[in-house]
């Protein structure tokens, strides 16, 4: 009780360096939880593997891009796969589901996907949920509708009934617009997945839409539709085909068959694995953000020290009168041991608030980007051990100010001041 | 038995040349339980240096500080802390009140020390020294008077067995002055206390029950050095 009490008023008297001290510490200690956090979820949010789907099917190229284009919608596509393969693999017995994927086109830089209904019927984008609309209804595909995701929704504005033309291209350049127009007819609710930064169009849609140029299977010919006119199904070719196995057997199969023993496009499989190899590339630059969140804690801590170091000879008197009155000089040593302590300690409770904010931050970037959903409120390990290490510092801090209250001399500092 | 006696107690300092200078010499002193002691002497004859080798605050080069039979000079640093804590209380001339502290807070960090803190008895021992309505008031807000209250009561809240009070009206106009001595004398007394009070002020002295004269008790302001 004695040390809380000196403790106090110190804290209250050095109110300015204190807090000053703690604002520094909680930086420190919120970007190291944050850190761990948003890493921690991030790589759970990307390479999960429950993204609905089991496999990629897309142009020859990097299994990676296929992925980041088609699953998490970033990235450009790698080419397209003429529609006989599609045809093909939706066939094959060993698939339980294959949704085809057009793209190349976007809306405010919100991707739009064309495919089939299917992807609001069939597929599950966690186990047992399907996209439900929330408004409205899912697109019919022989007309120019659109379901949008909540993201889009709230980002752009976008209400059921609302007409928009496409942009040409992943990114959003104003004189990129096509001449079409489609209506929105239905709004999803959210996923917290990619999904809800998509426009969902029928397949044709794309295309139909002016300017795209069809080749297929004939690479030679090119192929545009015009209103009303039947696209030969040569002509027609898919940016990728999302595809959900009977068995993992299947998986190891296709993937021996397409990307080994084949030439013509890749099976991007098991998608978990592929994201899980880019964050393990990526492992390095966490490294560096760990090395440097290490820093900022040890620069916070210093200040601990520094700040405390400054009040010694102040107080020098203070520890006299102390002493005077029967403290111990283990009593004063573990009074300034017990406040850079407590000053770790606040700073690692602010900086809980902080790392709070840094995610609600981070997590709103990464859905704005990704459409991944992060929470603010997720706890790790990394908030119970970040507060610990930190009062564990705290503590060494305070031992070189201690030292010199402990040998405050008692006889000289008690000289009357008057 | 003496409550307080002091025997040969020899306290000095070495001067950067190396040569040994005595400021301190005494080859007896004594006070006796409850007995009302004043200290007079020069500036400068060792008065303060005395009453910080008796509260332990000071380390003697020689001889003895018996406190109730108890030689402080040959405790343990910790032991004459515990002692100082217990049996001691101490007022300073300029008070010494902690400026971050209220009045009530100064008071009970001296029980603290002792192992003995107590809200109500502090509480009381301030209503005991008027001071009831400034129990939460910072030193900063206190009157030089009142601030000397509250130094009396902090000396006094572990009932201790010698209070050692130092010039303790030095900053008090004389009417305040005596009124303030009529305090901790009464307080001391109520409490069965020892009081020895280093004081210059004769009208102060003739409060006491004996009063030495520490310029006469000093050996080494006679010119013996140690």
């Amino acid at each position: 009780m004695t040390r809380f009490l000196i403790v106090r008023r110190s804290l209250s008297q050095h109110a300015v360096s204190s807090v000053l001290t703690i604002l520094a510490l909680a930086l420190g200690s919120g970007l190291v939880m944050a850190l761990f956090n948003v890493n921690r979820q991030a790589t759970r949010a990307f390479t999960g593997g429950n993204v609905g789907f089991d496999a990629v099917l897309g142009a020859r190229g990097s299994d990676l891009q296929l992925v980041l284009n088609t699953v998490f919608h970033l990235e450009t596509s790698p080419g397209n796969i003429p529609w006989d393969l599609y045809q093909q693999i939706r066939s094959d017995p060993r698939v339980e589901l294959a949704i085809p994927y057009a793209v190349g086109d976007n809306y405010r830089g919100f991707r739009i996907v064309g495919t089939t209904p299917e992807i609001f019927t069939e597929f599950e984008y966690r186990q047992g949920q399907r996209m439900k609309t929330r408004s409205g209804q899912v697109f019919d595909p022989r007309y120019r509708e659109a379901v949008i995701g909540s993201l889009v929704a709230e980002r752009t504005g976008l209400k059921r009934g609302d007409k928009f033309s496409p942009y040409h291209g992943f990114q959003f350049q104003e004189d990129q617009r096509h001449a079409e127009e489609y209506v929105v007819v239905g709004i999803l609710e959210p996923t917290g997945s990619p999904s809800d930064r998509v426009v969902w169009i029928p397949l044709e849609g794309i295309f139909r839409l002016g300017g795209h140029v069809l080749r297929g299977k004939n690479q030679e010919e090119e192929f545009r539709a015009k209103a009303g006119e039947e696209i030969p199904d040569e002509f027609k070719e898919v940016s990728a085909v999302m595809l959900k196995f009977r068995s993992p057997q299947a998986g190891i199969q296709l993937s021996r068959m397409i990307n080994q023993q084949g030439t013509a496009a890749t099976l991007a499989w098991p998608i978990g694995a592929v994201m899980a190899e880019l964050f393990e590339k990526m492992g390095w630059m966490n490294k560096i953000l760990e090395v440097v969140a290490y820093l900022v804690v040890l620069v916070a801590m210093l200040s601990v020290l520094i700040s405390l170091y400054n009040t010694m000879n102040e107080r020098r008197r203070e520890f006299a009168i102390l002493r005077a009155l029967g403290a111990r000089r283990g009593t004063v040593f573990s009074v300034i041991v017990l406040e850079a302590v407590t000053i770790a300690a606040m700073g690692s409770l602010v900086g809980v608030l902080v790392q709070s904010g840094i995610l609600l931050a981070s997590a709103n970037l990464i859905q704005g980007r990704t459409g991944v959903v992060l929470s603010a409120l997720a706890f790790h390990p990394a908030l119970l051990w970040t507060p610990l290490a930190m009062m564990l510092l705290g503590a060494l801090a305070g031992m070189v100010p201690a030292m010199k209250a402990y040998r405050t001399h008692v006889a000289d500092n008690l000289s009357p001041t008057s | 038995m003496a409550l307080l006696e002091i025997r040969n107690l020899k306290k000095g300092y070495r001067q950067p040349d190396g040569q040994e200078v005595a400021i301190l010499e005494v080859p007896h002193l004594a006070v006796e339980e409850s007995r009302q002691v004043g200290l007079a002497g020069r500036s400068g004859s060792g008065k303060t240096t005395l009453l910080h080798l008796i509260a332990g605050i000071l380390k003697a080069d020689s001889g003895q500080v018996l406190l109730d039979g108890t030689d402080l000079q040959s405790c343990s640093e910790a032991n004459r802390d515990r002692i100082r804590a217990e049996q001691l209380g101490y007022v300073f001339q300029s008070f010494h009140l902690l400026q971050g502290y209220s009045a009530l807070e100064n008071v009970l960090l001296g029980m603290m020390f002792g192992g003995k803190a107590d809200v109500g008895a502090a509480t009381q021992l301030l209503q005991r020294l008027g001071m009831g309505d400034r129990l939460h008031h910072r030193p900063r807000q206190l009157s030089v008077g009142q601030q000397q209250r509250v130094a009396v009561a902090r000396a006094l809240a572990n009932r201790p067995r010698l209070v050692l009070a130092d010039e303790p009206t030095g900053n008090l106009d004389p009417a305040h002055a005596m009124q303030a001595m009529g305090l901790l004398s009464g307080v001391c007394r109520e409490q069965g206390a020892a009081l020895l009070l280093v004081s210059h002020d004769p009208a102060i002295l003739e409060q006491m029950e004996e009063n030495l004269d520490l310029s006469e008790l000093n050996q080494a302001q006679h010119g013996t050095t140690a």
